[in-house]
């Protein structure tokens, strides 16, 4: 007899609808599972069998043959034991009932039949609605991911008999789901009002996140570049639906969803520099996101940037530009999204002392003019925002006022990202995503705003690729000052967050 | 000590200088053992023609080696001088007009010297301004607006044109349009360090730069004391900025000490490892500088007998000239920038917002009325 489930399995970051085909016909007891199964999924059929024996069913006696549609694409992914189970009882000749077709079943089979959780469910659902299903059978744990997509009935089904129930009379068990976490009081944040000083570098920050710049903090060791960077999920704008449901299905895929049900927070990823090539932009087999994928919508921090290889660096520039990686492995081609905003944080020199009132500095100007030239290698190129940390003095300390609220500096930068929006629409976002050509036609620059610029660039002899940054860090400028046009003031203040450009070697 | 005793009172030209320069090469031949040689010969051609032969014995080994391999001394000196022509740079002999005089009086003074740059060397008075190449932001802004000051008062700031407080001090005199002269610690026409370069390239066309080395003679662990011997040999007084507790400024101060010079030093915190040098030679009796006027008054050099140079009046305040766009905050904002303050410094002291303080200091910075430094910090220019 003929049967077919409906399954999933993941390519990247999405589901793709599997059809799980059976067949048994008479001859010798063997079990074939075809379609291009990986290792995980091919091993299904030891879990299968004692699934269903010890559930209290028969194996079916015969050539059993699986076939996982569409057959020429690999499939990646634990959640297949499912189907695959419940397609072998219905070509066995158990009565499933009416529902099998328009229902996706997702999970992982113990041997004694229990279901447990899988990664990518949500993606999953999400394709599989795009297919026409209607309800979907997933492990207690998944629940809540399950539950993020519109217009499906999630069954929480805690083992095989859970699942046959509702395909054969349609009862949802009862009962929570096994990870259910009250939604509790948020975790306290840490707050940019700890900080003291540094109040350039809070500012620029501030104007980072509203527009989506790259940015890049310069300071000696122990200046406070990590406790700012760590502050900035704190004043992190928050996600539009679409862009939540990206950031779950990613997270679902790499098996890091918090709590299991939609992302609230954008991702901040802080990889330390000792990361290979693949970590950072994702691949192996099968193809996992990496880094820059993880911080796809939120931070990537890059703290001690000089420090990272290379080879990490370079390969960065194309995702980057793109705001995709597509990863190529054998006959598979993957492809991720990776549109992040990148926050760095270096020394000014290789001894980390340069400017430092308290220590010299002594390295020699050819290794700091080569170390900075680093600094502006192919990923400084896309960085639009330049600031130096210094360190704070102990008096300083005791007299300094309280910096500005987080709760302060979102509502700015909330504010100013709605303005973006409206002027830019959801394919741009915001002002760091405009492109060269544009940037000039639609900042809106008054006369005397290009005129400034023009002259900043000659009196301060600032390198040409500056110019295109300064005037989209002064359209963020003018948004935050709630200004429609971009005035003087705006330009004047965007020059001071280019200190790696301004800086004139002293002989 | 006794002078040197010139040997010549007349300026010398053509062959005869070129045997000066011819000496000048001759490894291992100091001025001394020249001054012997031109009184016992004669001349100095004379000298250069006739010594091989005559296996004069107060010429050491190496030195007369050096002779007996050149066959035609003369020719050798000629071509000494048409390189250093070729590079725009002139001879300056112990006797010539432009020797600085302070340096012919000194105990063993170079007899000749390769200059290049408009400055009449003997038209200044100088003053040596040194210190470490590992220089803190302190150090760099203290030996810059010293220099300034001092080339403001007409005061002509000589220093070896070296990484960190050298660099600064040549920079300072030169704000102030001051002459300022820098001593290479390498032949004239040797190829520099590429992080030199545009310093001695500016020092060249807005100073000099001076050289007692042969043309092409490369810089060594022993070229320094010569050259410091000429820093500190030119100058009325030697000004240490900063140094460590082993820096190479103290053979530049011992050798002033051993011409009788002044020494000055500027102090710094205790626990600055660049300043454990100086406030050590505060101790022993340096002459501590509090700014510019200490050093001028200590030498009794006024501003007004020097004529002033096309620079600042010493230490009158700044008036800042009008916003010119007649902002009412540039005001405000330049009368908090003194030498290297923060910008959160600057918040503190005027009630205004970040935002409004970062753009008034592009403003002044692109008029030019500040400079900025590492870590946000400005400060004022000259007027």
């Amino acid at each position: 007899m003929f049967a077919v489930a409906r399954g999933s399995a993941l390519l990247g970051i999405s589901g793709m609808p599997v059809a799980v085909e059976t067949v048994v016909s008479r001859g010798l007891p063997s079990f074939d599972i075809v379609g291009l199964p990986d290792a995980a999924v091919r091993e299904s059929r030891e879990r299968v069998r004692a699934a269903v024996r010890n559930s209290g069913y028969d194996f079916p006696a015969g050539r059993i043959t699986v076939n996982l549609a569409p057959a020429s694409i690999r499939k990646v992914g634990v959640g297949l034991d499912l189907p695959v189970a419940v397609s072998v009882l219905a070509a066995g000749g158990s009565v499933i009932g009416t529902r099998l077709p328009r229902t996706l079943l997702i999970g992982e089979l113990s041997l004694g039949g229990a279901l447990r959780a899988v990664r990518g469910v949500l993606p999953s659902c999400v394709a599989a609605l795009r297919d026409g299903i209607n309800a979907v059978v997933v492990p207690r744990s998944n629940v809540r991911e399950a539950e993020c997509v519109n217009g499906i009935t999630v069954v929480p089904a805690a083992d095989l008999e859970d699942a046959l129930a509702f395909l054969r009379s349609g009862r949802i068990p009862r009962g929570r789901p096994a990870t259910w976490v009250e939604p509790g009081e948020p975790v306290p944040q840490s707050d940019f009002s700890d900080v003291i000083g540094q109040q350039t570098a809070v500012r620029a920050l501030e104007i980072s996140v509203a527009g989506g710049h790259n940015l890049i903090m310069v300071g000696p060791p122990g200046s406070g570049k990590t406790m700012l960077a760590m502050r900035v999920p704190s004043i992190l704008p928050p996600m539009t639906a679409s862009e939540a449901l990206e950031v779950t299905c990613i997270q679902s895929v790499a098996g890091i969803l918090p709590r299991g049900g939609l992302a609230s927070e954008r991702p901040m990823r802080a990889p330390h520099h000792s990361v290979s090539v693949l970590g950072m932009l994702g691949g192996g087999n099968p193809p996992a996101p990496g880094e820059i994928t993880l911080a796809h919508n939120g931070v990537l921090y890059m703290d001690e940037f000089c420090e990272f290889p290379s080879a990490v660096l370079e390969a960065l520039r194309g995702p980057m530009e793109e705001g995709v990686i597509t990863v190529a492995r054998s006959r598979l081609q993957v492809t991720f999204p990776c549109r992040f905003m990148l926050i760095a944080s270096a020394n000014p020199c290789p001894c980390g002392h340069l400017g430092d009132s308290t220590r010299p500095c002594v390295c020699g100007p050819e290794q700091v003019r080569r170390y900075r030239k680093r600094l502006l290698g192919p990923v400084g190129e896309r960085i639009d925002i330049q600031v130096e940390v210094s360190r704070v003095d102990h008096e300083d300390l005791a007299r300094a006022s309280p910096g500005p609220r987080s709760c302060d500096i979102l509502a700015r930068v909330t504010e100013a990202r709605a303005v973006q929006m409206s002027r830019l629409g959801e394919a741009v976002r915001c002002n760091a995503a405009i492109g060269p050509g544009e940037i000039e036609k639609t900042a809106g620059l008054t006369a005397a705003a290009r005129r400034l610029l023009l002259d900043a660039t000659e009196a301060l002899s600032l390198p040409v690729r500056a110019y295109h940054k300064l005037i989209r860090v002064s359209r963020t400028i003018a948004d935050i000052e709630g200004s429609e046009p971009v005035l003087p003031p705006h330009v004047e203040e965007a020059l001071q967050y280019r200190v790696l450009d301004v800086f004139a070697q002293e002989g | 000590m006794d002078q040197f005793p010139w040997p010549a009172a007349e300026v010398p030209s053509g062959d005869e200088l070129a045997a000066w320069a011819f000496w000048n090469a001759v490894p291992s031949c100091g001025p001394r053992t020249f001054a012997k040689l031109v009184t016992e010969f004669g001349s100095a051609e004379r000298a250069a023609r006739e010594v091989g032969p005559a296996s004069w014995p107060g010429l050491s080994p190496r030195a007369r080696a050096f002779v007996a391999n050149c066959p035609d001394p003369v020719a050798y000196g000629r071509q000494e001088l048409a390189h250093a022509r070729r590079l725009g740079a002139r001879a300056v002999p112990g006797t010539s007009h432009e020797y600085p005089p302070l340096l012919r009086k000194t105990h063993d003074p170079p007899i000749l010297l390769y200059v290049r740059g408009d400055r009449d060397l003997a038209d200044s008075k100088w003053i040596a301004v040194v210190g470490t190449r590992a220089a803190t932001a302190y150090g760099l802004s203290v030996a810059r607006r010293l220099a300034r000051d001092l080339a403001g008062a007409g005061v002509g700031v000589v220093s070896g044109l070296a990484r960190g407080i050298d660099s600064a001090a040549h920079l300072g005199a030169m704000d102030a349009g001051g002459p300022t002269c820098g001593v290479l610690g390498s032949g004239l026409g040797c190829a520099q360090p590429p992080g030199r370069r545009n310093l001695i390239r500016k020092v060249e066309r807005l100073g000099c730069v001076v050289s007692s080395f042969p043309m092409g003679f490369p810089a060594g662990k022993y070229t320094f004391p010569a050259r410091n011997r000429i820093i500190s040999g030119m100058a009325l007084g030697c000004v240490v900025v900063e140094a460590g507790e082993r820096s190479g400024s103290f053979i530049t101060v011992d050798l002033a000490l051993s011409e009788g010079r002044a020494v000055f030093a500027v102090p710094g915190d205790i626990g600055r490892p660049t300043s454990r040098g100086t406030n050590r030679l505060i101790g022993e009796g340096a002459t501590v500088v509090t700014g510019a006027d200490t050093i001028l008054e200590e030498l009794g050099i006024s501003a007004a007998s020097l004529g002033g140079g096309n620079g600042t009046v010493l230490g009158a305040a700044c008036q800042p000239r009008g916003g010119a766009d007649g902002s009412l905050w540039d005001e405000a904002v330049l009368e908090a920038v003194t030498v290297n303050t923060a910008v959160d410094d600057i918040l503190a002291a005027v009630s205004l917002p970040l935002p409004t303080v970062l753009s008034t200091l592009s403003r002044l910075e692109i008029a030019g009325k500040v400079r900025r430094g590492h870590g946000y910090r400005f400060t004022r220019s000259g007027c």
